[in-house]
Parts: structure tokens; sequence; C-alpha cells
């Protein structure tokens, strides 16, 4: 039985009044895709801002990690990414005027050292740097597909390439884990296939995924496990089948026709 | 754009062989001090984003820091260039730590009210700083000509107007290379959106520190030559007005472009004087260039000449032939 490779506890997150997240504890293993799903408001992309630093969760810990486990609540955002895990945003977070390969070109920024001085004095450790990043940003632009569009600038893409940008971005920082916050909203059905072919590409690399979306039928085909939210509590979690025939997700969830048709 | 950048060097080190007029090269060396503050403001406004209408309290820390150097210890101009720097940095980052969490228009107030405490400082603390009458008698710059023997700058035009235009040359290579590097791209992404910019691994603060030391710093180094050239500096040199008319300089030439902060800061440095022969509607229409300037094209001179395809580059943060 391999260890898990992020361990979250008991996790509580209030705003005021509201409990966002209530004692959420959730497992994932290594190499598993894990889909995450709820209705509206049930607290999917507060759990990921609690992992990845943005919010800092009341109560609860988060660890990450393989060998050293390491306690994730209480760090930055920018050393949680250190620690391996990268993610992308529900409304796309693209940098506008920065070119696809000058977002691709952040992501490295972790993986290169070369402080200012280096820079300006043109030294060579910051050129080979400087050539190493450029290699790798190029490889995952064309890995994504975007090499054509490399030099435009990444918002003045389509939407479903604008995507692909920031999964490339995140790719960059070579994390372990990556959590996807809705890839697939407001994807037309054929970029929505692509977007199943990248996952499934990522997942052949040895990568763990979790995947937020509330289109069941995106995410249980490609997801090995998944857990339910409803109103900050895991409601439910298993394999695709099970979740589907529990009845308190039925009734909390697939049971509304908006969200059923 | 390389290119373009040496013809204005070789037309401003030409100038002063065409126009003997001590009053045009006073004018121009007084454009390329703007100039050199309109690059070190661009590295905190432009490539990082942070509003900052304080710059001018940089200026003022540089100078004093010189003069005071100067008269004390008689260190002199060009060992003094570096503390200046240092101690203007040092304010840089010192106030960029209680200011790390705010943004935009309250980061704004902070620094319009940093601005403000540094000049009322320098105003009161009559026994450092003389006060109001403020300090006198600074050394000018001398160099060592092989031959000759020490040289003095003295109050002659000329050789102020070169130092300005080595300096603000020399700040604008750092800046551009600045820019096209990791930390350069770190600083935009910052500017465009500050959460991602944090999943992306970029330490905020770290390097929003980092670009207000180094903008600080080259204000620092504008103001030891500021210090030297006039001999004598007060309070009063550091006002409000002055960091309103760097940040508008840095704006008009296009905010994030090292160029634009060179040819704002020769317009805006240029245009008083240049209208000084309609008297009192001298500023007048100053504010309606400025006014149509922003309605006509708001990113700025560079930034409206590249959306016309002159000097485009495919990218601003990378070099276009990456080095081997």
């Amino acid at each position: 039985m391999p260890s898990p490779l992020l361990e979250i506890n008991r996790l509580t997150k209030r705003f005021g009044g509201v409990v966002a997240l209530s004692e959420v504890t959730v497992t994932v293993e290594a190499h598993e895709i894990v889909g995450l799903i709820g209705p509206n408001g049930a607290g999917k992309t507060t759990l990921f801002n609690c992992i990845t630093g943005l919010l800092r969760p009341e109560e609860g810990t988060i660890a990450f990690g393989r060998e050293s486990r390491e306690p994730l609540v209480g760090l930055a955002a920018h050393e949680i990414v250190q620690c391996g895990i990268a993610r992308t945003f529900q409304n796309i977070r693209l940098f506008a005027h920065l070119t696809v390969l000058e977002h691709v070109l952040v992501g490295t920024y972790i993986r290169t050292h070369a402080g200012l001085l280096s820079a300006v004095l043109r030294r060579r450790e910051a050129r080979h740097e400087e050539r190493w990043a450029l290699d790798r940003a190029m490889g995952l632009v064309e890995e994504f597909g975007l090499s054509r569009r490399a030099h435009e600038p990444a918002v003045s893409l389509p939407f479903g390439l604008q995507r692909r940008v920031e999964l490339a971005r995140a790719m960059a920082l070579e994390p372990e884990l990556l959590l996807l916050d809705e890839p697939a909203a407001g994807l037309n059905p054929t970029e929505k296939q692509d977007l199943l072919g990248v996952i499934q590409r990522l997942r052949t690399h040895g990568l763990t995924i979790v995947l937020i979306d509330h289109d069941m039928r995106f995410v249980m085909p490609v997801s090995d496990r998944v857990i339910v939210l409803d109103y900050g509590r895991v409601i439910a979690a298993g394999s695709s089948s099970a979740v589907q025939n529990d009845p308190r997700v039925i009734e909390a969830y697939l049971g509304k026709p908006s969200t059923q048709q | 754009m390389r290119r373009w950048g040496a013809a204005l060097l070789i037309v401003a080190c030409g100038l002063p062989l065409i126009t003997r007029n001590a009053y045009h090269i006073d004018v121009l060396t007084g454009a390329g001090l703007y100039a050199l503050l309109a690059l070190g403001l661009n590295v905190v406004v432009g490539f990082t984003g942070l509003l900052h209408l304080g710059y001018a309290a940089f200026f003022a820390i540089g100078a004093y820091t010189y003069a005071l150097l100067n008269l004390h210890a008689g260190v002199p101009f060009w060992l003094g260039l570096l503390p200046s720097a240092a101690t203007a940095g040092l304010c840089g980052v010192l106030l960029g730590i209680p200011v790390m969490r705010v943004r935009g228009d309250y980061l704004a107030i902070v620094t319009l009210g940093f601005g403000e405490i540094v000049r009322i400082l320098f105003t009161n603390l009559e026994s450092w700083t003389g006060g109001p009458n403020g300090l006198l008698g600074i050394a000018h710059p001398t160099i060592w000509i092989p031959g000759q023997g020490v040289w003095g700058f003295g109050v002659r035009s000329v050789p102020y107007y070169y130092l300005v235009v080595a300096l603000t040359a020399l700040t604008a290579a750092v800046c551009v290379r600045m820019n096209r590097s990791r930390v350069g791209r770190a600083w935009a992404a910052i500017r465009e959106d500050e959460v991602a910019a944090a999943c992306a691994g970029i330490d905020t603060v770290q390097l929003k520190l980092l670009a207000q030391g180094c903008g600080a710093a080259i204000g620092g180094v504008a103001g030891a030559v500021f210090a030297a050239k006039q001999g004598t500096i007060t309070p009063d040199s550091f006002d409000f007005i002055l960091s309103v008319m760097v940040l508008a300089m840095v704006v008009l030439g296009g905010l994030g472009r090292v160029s634009g902060a060179i040819i704002g800061a020769l317009v805006l440095g240029v245009l008083p004087e240049v209208l000084r022969g309609v008297e009192q509607f001298r500023m007048l229409l100053f504010g309606v260039v400025m006014i149509s300037m922003m309605r006509l094209c708001p990113q700025g001179i560079m930034g409206a000449l590249r959306a016309r395809g002159l000097f485009r580059s495919p990218s601003s943060t990378v070099d276009a032939v990456p080095a081997a």
C-alpha cells in the first residue's frame, strides 16, 4: 500500500459565519486522477485555494509529498509550488501583454536561479540558463500545440488555446500534483475532447491530477476516483459507478434536473 | 531598437559640437536627469506595476547622501555615487515592507505620504540638512586627465551634459537587460496578475522589494548627480510636483518601455523651455499637450509607434536572438 501523495485531514474554512469547508478529509494517491465534483458553492475551489496557499484554513492539516511529508498550511503560495503542486484557475488567469512563450517562460522561473546582477552582466551561467529556459519553454509550447501562436499575446488566443497556455505554464513548474479547476468550462465539445486527450497524456508522464468540474460526463471517464462535495462536506467518494449510484449524491447533485440534462 | 538607441546616443554626444549655447546644453542636461529618474521609476511602475507617487524622495535621499558625505567626510563625487544609490535603494526596500499589502490607489496614497515625509524631514532636521536653506558648497565632480592633472567640472555645462548622457545610456542598458531576464518576466507577471504569479512559484514579496530597491537606487544616482551639479540643494527641489512630472514622463513615453521613459523625459523636460516664448500660456499649453497625448495614444508615445508597426519586436522580455 503506497502512502498517499496528498493527505487532507479535517480541513475547515469559514468566511465569517459561512462554513465553506467543514472537516474535509481527502487523500490522493500518487499517479491517480481524482475528480472533485459537487454543485455550485459546494467548496471545490475553496479546497483548491486552501491547498495552494491562497486561503488559510481555520482548522485541519494538509500534508504533501511521498517521502518527506510537508505540512502545507501556513506556507506561501510560491512555497507550495516549490513543493510540487501546480494549478490552473476556473476563470483563466493569464498575464495580459505577455506572449504565449513568455507565459511558459514565467513558469520556468522556479527552475532557474540567476540573480539580477548576473543577468545584467550577461554572465555565462545566466546566458546558459536563459538558453535552457527558452528551449524548455519552446518544448512545452510545441507539446501543447501552441507553436504557431508562440509570439502572440496569450489573451488574444481563442478560449480553448488560452486554457492550454495555462496548462503549459503549470507544466513548466514540473509539478507532481496538478490541480485543474474546471478546465472544461467554456470549451466547446471538440475542445473538451482535446482536453481529455491532454489529461490522459499528462497521466502517462506519471502526474497526479485532481480535477474539478460539475459536468459529470466529463469527469467520470477520466477519473480513477470521484469525490463529491456538498455544502463543504465530503458526501461520497469512490469509483465513478459507485458514486453515481449513491443516493446522497443523487439527492444533492444528480437529482437536480438543471444539471442532469 | 538597439540601432535607434545607438543613433540617439550618437546624436546626443554630437549635440554640444553643434550648439555652443550653454542654456541649450543645460536644458538638455536637465532632461537627461529626468530621463534617469524616469528610467528608475519605470522599474517600479512600468515593469512591476506598483504605482508610486513619492519617487522624488529617492532623488532627495541620493542628493542629501552625497552632499552630507562630501561636506562632512570630503567624499568625492565618484565615490559618493555608490552610497547615494545604496542609501536610496535601502530606503526603497524599507518603504516597500510596510506597503507590501496595499496595491493600486492605496499604494499611491501611501507613497505620496512617504514623499512628503522625506521632504518635510529634510526641511526640519535643520542641524543636519540646513533646513529650508539647504546645504551649500557641495563639491563638483573632478576627473584626472593624463598630462593635465586634476580637472574640475566647475560650473561649466558641457561636462555635466556628457556625464548625464553616459549615466542615462548605462542605466537604459541595465534596464533593458533587467527586463529581459527571468526577474524581468517575473516582474511582468506580478504586474499583470499577482495571484497567478504567486501560483507560478514567484516570490512576489521578494521581487516587489527588489524592484522598489532597484528603482530607488537609480533615483539616488540621479540625486547625487544633481547635488554635484548644483553645488547647493534645498528641500523644495524635491517636491510632490517632481514625483508627478516623472510619473507623467513614464506614462507619456509608454509604461514599461525603457525607450518610452527616455522619450517621455526628453519631451516633458524640453517642452516647458520651448514654450517659454508664449510666456504665461506656457503651462496651459503644456497641459493641453499632455491631455491630448493621453486621449490620442493612451499607451504612450512608444506604445503608439509600436502599434503602428514601428520598432516592433516579437516580445519585450525575451531576446530576439537568444545568446548561444
